[in-house]
């Protein structure tokens, strides 16, 4: 669980696979870097032995659950630092300074897959400080004001559209390689 | 050629040639598996050995510079007459520093050069020791918890 916690705080913060034409750029421990113990912080762990009732001896999955975890709980510190949220990973120090700046982070040689493509987001126009949001939220502005009047110590459920400056794709999106439908 | 130095204090003598990995030598040539390739190219620390108290990536050292030299694998830890285990490696067993394996040999050398250079048992001079050495598995913490226990017995031993 404790290397889990660490491999998520690496996805978080450092580690990315960069393509160029369906070919990895960092293919390799000398370009592909994971956390050392330098990067990593002490993991203290608290072990809750709760049976799940479903499950023959009340088994429950361990493995994957720490991968999840990681990446938000850092996003979320990074929010409570900063006031900026990072919807890209792995949120390294360009991309903080570019959501601060309202700007976007100049792009490495290589992409990713551009953001939002496997959960649905929505385009360009829908990702622009000032758009209206293309569906399922009538009343943005409504939105917007209960998150800035969220309960004292609790964390946004999600970024207010009008405050956030974060268009890191949108005025530089890299150049799209593999057809024109997507 | 034939190259001659020290593994484990005993005395080897290879035909090889002079560009031969240490780490194929040691795995190959004499049968040493217990040191792990990771990536091979010196990023990872899993082939790290000791070449004359100094710890080196077996992978990036040919067998033509260790002519002469004293090289200490991970199979020379433990007690050979006996099997009882080194400190360090029993501390690693203790507080659960090892788990899928790959690089706890060369974790446990490169803390035996570590300790052997009277480190201190403090967090973070154990993680600068510890750097060149990744692992995926443990998060670290398990690893620099037993380094430091076996720092402490160590200490309390020569005290």
């Amino acid at each position: 669980m404790e290397g889990g916690t660490l491999q998520a705080v690496g996805y978080a913060t450092i580690e990315e696979m960069k393509l160029d034409d369906g070919r990895y750029l960092n293919d390799r421990l000398a370009t592909y870097l994971i956390p050392t113990a330098l990067d990593a912080p002490r993991i203290h762990t608290i072990l809750v032995e709760k049976p799940f009732s479903g499950a023959p001896h009340g088994a429950k999955g361990v493995g994957e659950l720490p991968m999840d975890v990681g990446a938000p709980a850092v996003v979320a510190a990074i929010h409570d630092a900063t006031g900026v949220w990072i919807h890209d990973l792995p949120a390294t120090p360009e991309r903080i300074l570019a959501a601060m700046a309202g700007t976007a982070a100049a792009e490495s040689p290589g992409e990713s897959v551009p953001a939002g493509t496997m959960i649905g987001q929505a385009g360009h126009a829908g990702r622009e400080p000032d758009a209206a949001p293309t569906s399922g939220t009538p009343d943005a502005g409504a939105d917007a004001e209960a998150n800035t009047q969220a309960p004292e110590g609790g964390l946004d459920p999600m970024p207010d559209a009008k405050s956030d400056p974060e268009p890191l794709r949108a005025p530089t999106d890299p150049p799209q390689r593999w057809g024109k439908d997507r | 050629m034939t190259y001659r130095f020290t593994v484990n204090g005993e005395q080897v003598a290879l035909e090889v040639p002079g560009m031969r990995r240490l780490l194929d030598a040691l795995r190959e040539d004499l049968r040493l598996t217990g040191t792990k390739e990771g990536c091979g190219e010196g990023e990872c620390g899993a082939c790290s050995v000791l070449v004359d108290e100094a710890v080196v990536d077996a992978c990036l050292v040919p067998v033509c510079q260790v002519e002469g030299s004293d090289v200490r694998t991970v199979e020379g830890l433990a007690d050979p007459a006996t099997g009882a285990l080194d400190a360090l490696q029993q501390a690693f067993l203790e507080a659960g520093g090892a788990q899928c394996g790959i690089c706890t040999p060369g974790m446990l050398m490169a803390a035996r050069a570590f300790l052997a250079d009277g480190g201190a048992p403090t967090d973070a001079s154990i993680r600068e020791a510890i750097a060149g050495n990744l692992c995926r598995c443990t998060g670290y913490t398990k690893i620099i918890d037993a380094i430091a226990t076996a720092a402490e017995r160590g200490q309390a031993s020569t005290a």
